[in-house]
């Protein structure tokens, strides 16, 4: 297994600027659609690593890294899955301007073999835009299980591009792929496609007056063809050009290829997309029928619809069918109307709270906070220093009560660890069967009543393991409206990895307080998307999403993104609590804590807490998995009564996004949003926890 | 073929047209092709052709609840009820 390198962001991912060292090198660019297998084909071919998942839209951002094949350096860039080279989404413009922009060495087109169909048309457009292409059919264990037969070598001399096919998962095919990219040589070889009466004279026009077609890094023909399909990315390099008077022709006012554009537009009797995307589609039908000639689509199953079918392939396909027969099962349970609800709280049940809560934030924790640093290791460093470093002002800073490691370095490495580290494997097995787009499906019809698509509930589902990375995969979502609300409810009702599992286990021996917590915080969570769905302008979103088949995950990837996972957390968690060791330290010193703590106490009592517990929201201040720590500490002592753990919790869950989050909202949202965001949830998390409190009160519950 | 003639044929077959029905009023479990997309939102329309939905390719309706749950040759795809009016289907 290889571990992944994981390198600091400024060192090699060097996003958006163009001076690091890489650039110097080749590029390989990974291009396709959403969930074929870039990332794991990146991970083969480059030293880095990228995050492999069972579903749509795993990649939001270009991940670059170096690669050697045969004796060259490469640079490889993964790119955001798009549909087309005409670009729907945000993450799909990211990757087109990245074609236009950066001229690769060979870009490779990765597709899903099982669905050539589909896949070629894109093939067809980067051909057209003059990339230089290699085609990897990747997926060919699913393609072999169902039976299909591609024709390899005919595929490449109809395209006139080299084509591989791969198991990236396995590795199969690598060597081969490596062996093409070394000996690559562009071919210059364009599809020649009849787009028809209602197209063709307008595309010859444009590409007459395409005078300078190389600074748009595409083909005249290529970018002529997006010109009539209006994408925005060419529209704004014509209006960029007419403005500056250099489109190159004589008379600037007969010039207006946007006008030639609109013109074929009008006269045609459907949108020009659909013309262009039906004629592509006729070309690529016609090229699969000849490399895949025994499947007709219009006639699947019927029987003796094979000729003849080599030994291998029928065996393969005969272990498939079974394989194939299983996965649909589980699947028909798991978007089954009544049945995927129960079978979503078993996975709830099991995966996150008898697993994180109990086990790993219960007895993994206990006993190494307890036994292996309060017992050991603690006490015996801090005899060592008392005794080497006598000057108590420094003691304090190391081993006090809130010293640096005593509690920064005891709280990462016996809290925070264990529990994010069993998160985040819960996490990734889910994410690698494919169960988040069933999710998805199963709750559409509720989401929509909070203004969100069906598709929402994936960064919902992971924000549980960390709010910050959910913000950015907020991005996937369709409409502004949608990315919003999803941002909000990301910010105020939804814990992240390390505070539900510290909860979990807090409230692990109180059922009753624990179903209170968790509706209270369901409540809040439709509460604000009901609202906010009324509130903002917009139409609700549609939902429209592809389901990835079922997959047995691979043990090799889910201990690889645990890892990588943890070692991000660890290392973005231990240093701000070092921080935060030495902030109180500064505080309590200049008397500047005792002040901050006063201040928090007023709305801690005001929520029917002790005066002890503001420590535990002024730590929240600083990160919430900090206050749940604190919260931890308290319970651990034994200060707080049932309802007060439960008003606790609630008020922290729903408390302040910590920094990362925060900055990460700035950047997707802006800064007014986010102030907006974080204006309202301090306040909003103190009311909710009043009239939890007060009514539990009233009621005399009793937890 | 048919699959290619069903390609090249008229965009905008007549609505009225016998069994021609959205997949939003298919039954469950039954097969068809899809004979057309509604054109009248790009935003939909764009979505539906390049995720693969096109005129011409079989189709087979898997549930209809709690969405919308098609297949297409060999891909899968969950859509809510207005995007299943738009994509229409000859049995
Ligand atoms: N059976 C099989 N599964 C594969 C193969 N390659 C990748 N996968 C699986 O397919 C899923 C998607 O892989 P990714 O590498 O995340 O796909 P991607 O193209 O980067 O996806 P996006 O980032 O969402 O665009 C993962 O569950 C992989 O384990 C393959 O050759 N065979
Ligand atoms: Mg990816």
């Amino acid at each position: 297994m290889k571990l992944p390198y994981i390198c600091s962001k400024n060192e090699c991912c060097c996003r958006n600027t163009g001076n690091c060292p890489g650039t110097e090198l080749p590029k390989i660019v990974l291009v396709g659609n959403p969930n074929v297998g870039k990332s794991s084909l990146f991970n083969s071919l480059s030293e880095s690593y990228a995050v492999v998942s069972n579903y749509p839209a795993t990649s939001v951002e270009i991940t670059r890294g170096k690669g050697r094949i045969g004796d060259r350096e490469y640079e490889i860039i993964d790119t955001p899955g798009m549909y087309s080279l005409h670009p729907i989404s945000e993450e799909e413009r990211v990757s087109q301007r990245m074609l236009f922009n950066e001229k690769p060495f060979v870009c490779l087109h990765v597709v899903d073999a099982r669905n050539l169909r589909r896949m070629l048309p894109f093939t067809v457009q980067l051909l057209e835009a003059g990339t230089p292409l290699i085609l990897v059919l990747n997926m060919m264990d699913e393609a072999e299980d169902r039976g299909l037969e591609i024709d390899m070598e005919k595929l490449s001399r109809l395209l006139g591009v080299p084509v591989v096919g791969t198991v990236s998962s396995e590795g199969r095919g690598i060597e081969e792929l490596k062996t093409e990219i070394a000996k690559f040589s562009p071919s210059g070889n364009m599809p020649e496609i009849d787009y028809g009466s209602n197209i063709d004279p307008y595309l010859s026009e444009i590409e007459s007056q395409l005078a300078v077609a190389k600074e748009s890094g595409i083909s005249k023909r290529a970018f002529a063809l997006l010109l009539l399909q209006e994408d925005l990315t060419a529209l704004e390099k014509v209006s960029e050009k007419e403005e500056k008077g250099g489109c190159g022709c004589e008379n600037r006012r007969s010039c207006g290829l946007r006008s030639i554009a609109e013109a074929a537009s009008k006269q045609a009797d459907s949108p020009l997309t659909y013309l262009i995307t039906l004629k592509r589609q006729a070309y690529v039908n016609e090229i699969v029928e000849q490399v895949m000639p025994d499947t007709d689509p219009g006639d699947t199953e019927g029987p003796g619809r094979r000729k003849e079918k080599s030994e291998t392939a029928a065996r393969k396909e005969k272990s498939g069918v079974k394989k194939i027969a299983l996965a649909e099962n589980i699947d028909s349970i798991l978007t089954h109307p009544a049945l995927g609800i129960p079978v979503l709280f078993l996975i709830l049940y099991f995966g996150f709270y008898r697993f994180v809560g109990v086990f790993a934030a219960g007895t993994v924790v206990d006993f190494l906070e307890n036994t292996v640093f309060g017992a050991h290791i603690n006490p015996w460093v801090s005899a060592q220093f008392t005794a080497l470093v006598p000057y108590p002002l420094l003691q304090d800073l190391f081993v006090g009560e809130y010293g640096i490691i005593t509690q920064a370095v005891t709280y990462a490495i016996a809290l925070i660890l264990p529990i994010v580290g069993a998160f985040f494997l819960v996490f990734s097995i889910i994410e690698d069967t494919g169960y988040l787009p069933r999710l998805a499906l199963l709750v559409d019809g509720m989401f929509k009543k909070i203004g969100l698509s069906g598709r929402a509930v994936i960064p919902m589902v992971l924000g549980f393991g960390c709010s910050t990375m959910a913000t950015m995969v907020t991005r996937t979502l369709e409409t502004r409206r949608e990315k919003l609300i999803s941002t909000i409810l990301l910010a105020l009702a939804i814990p992240c990895s390390a505070q539900l599992g510290i909860i979990l286990s807090i409230l692990s021996g109180n059922p009753k307080g624990l179903l209170i917590w968790a509706g209270v915080i369901i409540l809040e969570f439709l509460f604000i998307g009901y609202l906010a769905a009324k509130v903002l302008p917009g139409e609700n979103p549609t939902f429209i999403l592809e389901l990835p088949p079922l997959r047995r995950p691979r043990l090799s990837n889910i201990a690889v993104k645990t890892y990588s996972r943890m070692h991000w957390y660890f290392l973005e968690v231990l240093p701000l609590f070092v921080l935060a060791s030495v902030l109180i330290w500064i505080g309590r010193l200049t008397g500047l804590f005792d002040l901050a703590l006063k201040a928090m106490e007023y709305p801690t009592q005001w929520i029917g807490l002790p005066v002890d517990a503001a420590t535990v929201f002024l730590f929240g201040f600083f990160r919430r998995d900090f206050g749940a720590v604190g919260l931890y500490e308290m319970h651990d002592s034994g200060l707080l009564t049932g309802v007060q753990l439960v008003v606790a919790a609630v008020t922290l869950t729903l408390f302040m996004p910590c920094i990362a989050q925060f900055m990460m909202t700035v950047k997707e949202r802006g800064l007014k949003t986010a102030l907006a965001i974080s204006g309202f949830i301090f306040p909003s998390a103190f009311l909710v926890g009043f009239i939890v409190s007060t009514l539990l009160g009233a009621l005399g519950v009793v937890l | 073929m048919k699959t290619k003639s069903a390609l090249i044929s008229p965009i905008e077959p007549d609505r009225t047209d016998t069994g021609n029905t959205p997949l939003s009023s298919m039954e469950a479990k039954k097969r068809g092709k899809i004979s057309h997309l509604e054109t009248k939102n790009p935003g939909i329309l764009q979505k539906l052709m390049a995720m693969g939905v096109l005129p011409g390719m079989p189709v087979t309706l898997l549930r209809r609840k709690p969405s919308f749950l098609f297949e297409v040759d060999q891909t899968r795809y969950a859509v809510d009820r207005e995007i299943a009016d738009h994509i229409f289907v000859s049995c």
